[in-house]
């Protein structure tokens, strides 16, 4: 039947591809979608669904290198808990987890009209923890709520990291005035990801003449700003006319068939008898994954995951009443500063960046939290070696060589290290070691987290450089010294124990 | 659900009812493709401009698609990116192309 529809371009969003690409196995119609980034999409379930933009695994790939380039480990994520949502920020999970960092938050918003209320209280749950580096992962039409949100509460502040997905240059591309509006302060140091699409003449000549057309064919709202998708959602309709090419070329025939396992749900009031079932649409699918053609987002060509071969995104930060340029990603090179992504050196990391509350200085990405436990610190009540440690009398005071050591070390640490002395022993004998070594570790082996571990870090190497050379260290030496065990892992134990 | 199924099924419906195969000579004159977007979002409102200008690319360009006609059926899903869009469409000209005798809200 030649009125049947063949192809379906679309939809735009990950959820309703989902919804449909069932759909679409059963009657073989396939679906290009130039907006649908779920990475779970391009799954072997939905082999019907063809992705013609770039597919979310790879943005979240970009994000983790980011994060990893800074040497952050956590991060929270804030999205909205849909397939789009929830499938990207697992992908973030992964790639996280492949560069040893991980999610340590993740602050889901419920789909729909989302308010003020849940993004105000999503955010102060975020603003007492630890982590200080935030992705959003969000439609275009909330993202920036969420960041005016955030900056009401002075999460806006230095400190603080921001990584937007591409939503943010989506809306910034497509909303021109967005840059001399008061919006541009919520979004200051924020940086974001731009599917890369490389300059062409065919691209040129698209977007040169993209005001006319877009005045003409939307009057009303035209002309309209461009951005990557509408490159995309161009080549996605270049694609399918290739393949529909190729398919008429080998016989191909637009046949319908009415016999589908949907069948069953026949009859009734669903009169799914006027549906057909496109005979021929595993051969139109397979011709559309043959596609290798130039169009205005580059080469279009598909790889054998299904998704678009040569993924690559800009790394831009805002800063001021525009964007800047810091780098490239690319699925070949990593992170790069090279104009062409894919032929430049790999690895040269990213140009500065200007952070949240105008400072170029790198964020140390954590905090300690708010609502966290101090620093414990087992101090042994011992009968001799007193002048190294010891309890001031009636006191919960301590003193001694090694208490000093320890006070010096913590002052010279750029940020404050809450702690708390915590007594073993009667005070009449020398307490066990073995005693005190195991219940340090149990206790920290529980409590202790990665922020912990890299600030104990930096105090033993303090305190490693300060020591005397002749200053017995160890257990035996029953006095100031300490055990630690350190795995390049960080997952592995680390613990501490002060004598 | 069941709604829902229906509303789903009937958009890769265009014509009327047939029963068995039927098919047409290898170069039809003209291919119907349907196109589901938000026309009222940041990502489609841009996305409709730029497929329609890319079907007049194609169908201006004699060296693709020669002799055939593309025909692009444009299908609001509004600004809802789930089953809202599916069902909470009301009637509108669109439906047309796409079933001819449905009796509740369609798709699109």
């Amino acid at each position: 039947m030649e009125n049947d529809t063949v192809a379906i371009i679309g939809p735009q969003f990950s959820v309703m591809a989902h919804v449909i690409s069932h759909i679409a196995n059963e009657m073989q119609v396939p679906l290009l979608s130039f907006a649908a980034t779920d990475p779970t999409l391009t799954s072997l379930q939905f082999p019907y669904f063809v992705r013609t933009t770039q597919s979310d695994l790879y943005q979240m790939t970009a994000v983790a290198e980011i994060v990893d380039h800074f040497q952050w480990r956590d991060v929270i994520a804030i999205y909205i808990d849909d397939d789009h949502g929830r499938n990207g920020v697992s992908a973030l999970g992964d790639k996280l987890a492949e560069k040893r960092g991980k999610i340590s938050h993740k602050a889901p918003l419920k789909p729909g009209n989302i308010t003020r209320e849940d993004i105000n209280s999503a955010l102060v749950k975020i603003a007492l923890m630890e982590s200080r580096v935030i992705v959003l992962h969000i439609y275009p039409s909330f993202g920036l709520d969420v960041l005016n949100v955030a900056r009401s509460l002075g999460m806006m502040v230095n400190g603080y990291v921001w990584i937007a997905t591409d939503w943010l240059s989506t809306v910034i591309d497509s909303d021109p005035s967005l840059s001399t509006s008061p919006a541009m302060n919520d979004i200051q140091g924020v940086i974001t990801l731009r599917m890369y699409t490389p300059d062409s003449e065919m691209k040129r000549k698209f977007s040169s003449g993209w005001n006319k057309v877009s005045k003409e064919k939307d009057p009303v709202e035209g002309p309209l700003a461009l951005n990557s998708f509408g490159f995309y959602a161009y080549d996605t309709v270049w694609v399918l006319a290739s393949a529909l090419d190729a398919f008429f070329r080998s016989g191909g025939t637009l046949s319908f068939s009415n016999d589908s396992s949907l069948n069953m749900l026949r009859g009734g009031s669903f009169e799914l008898d006027t549906m057909g079932v496109f005979v021929d649409g595993e051969k139109l699918l397979k011709k559309i994954l043959e596609v290798n053609r130039s169009g205005v987002t580059g080469q279009m060509m598909f790889g054998e995951d299904g998704n678009l071969v040569h993924s690559s995104y800009e790394v831009i930060n805002v800063i001021g009443s525009g964007i800047r340029r810091i780098g490239f990603w690319s699925e070949t090179s990593g992170l790069h500063t090279g104009e062409s992504p894919n032929h430049s050196i790999s690895g040269d990391g990213l140009y500065g960046v200007i952070w949240p509350g105008q400072t170029t200085q790198t964020p140390r990405g954590w905090v300690f939290s708010s609502n966290g436990k101090p620093l414990r610190i087992g101090v042994p009540l011992r009968i001799s070696y007193r002048e190294f440690v010891s309890r001031t009398e009636g006191t919960e005071m301590f003193g001694g060589y090694c208490v000093d050591v320890f006070t010096a070390a913590l002052s010279l640490l750029p940020y404050p290290v809450p702690y708390k002395f915590v007594s073993f022993g009667d005070g009449k004998t020398n307490p066990p070691n073995a005693k005190l070594l195991n219940m340090i570790t149990v206790g920290v082996s529980v409590t202790i987290n990665f922020h912990w571990l890299s600030s104990f870090y930096e105090l033993i190497l303090t305190y490693c450089i300060k020591i005397p050379c002749n200053m017995p260290v160890g257990v035996r030496c029953c006095c100031w010294g300490h055990y630690h065990y350190h795995k390049p892992n960080k997952d592995s134990g680390f613990y501490t124990a002060i004598y | 659900m069941r709604k829902i199924w229906f509303l789903v099924l009937v958009m890769f419906y265009h014509g009327f009812p047939s029963k068995g195969i039927s098919s047409v000579s290898t170069r039809p004159r003209t291919v119907n493709v349907g196109a589901l977007m938000s026309f009222n979002s940041t990502v489609g409102r841009v996305a409709k401009v730029a497929i329609e200008a890319a079907v007049d690319d194609v169908n201006s360009d004699a060296t693709i698609l020669n002799g055939t006609e593309l025909k692009i059926l444009m299908l609001d899903t509004k600004l809802s990116t789930g089953f809202l869009g599916i069902v909470d469409c009301r009637f509108s000209q669109t439906r047309l192309f796409f079933f001819h005798s449905i009796h509740f809200c369609p798709f699109f």
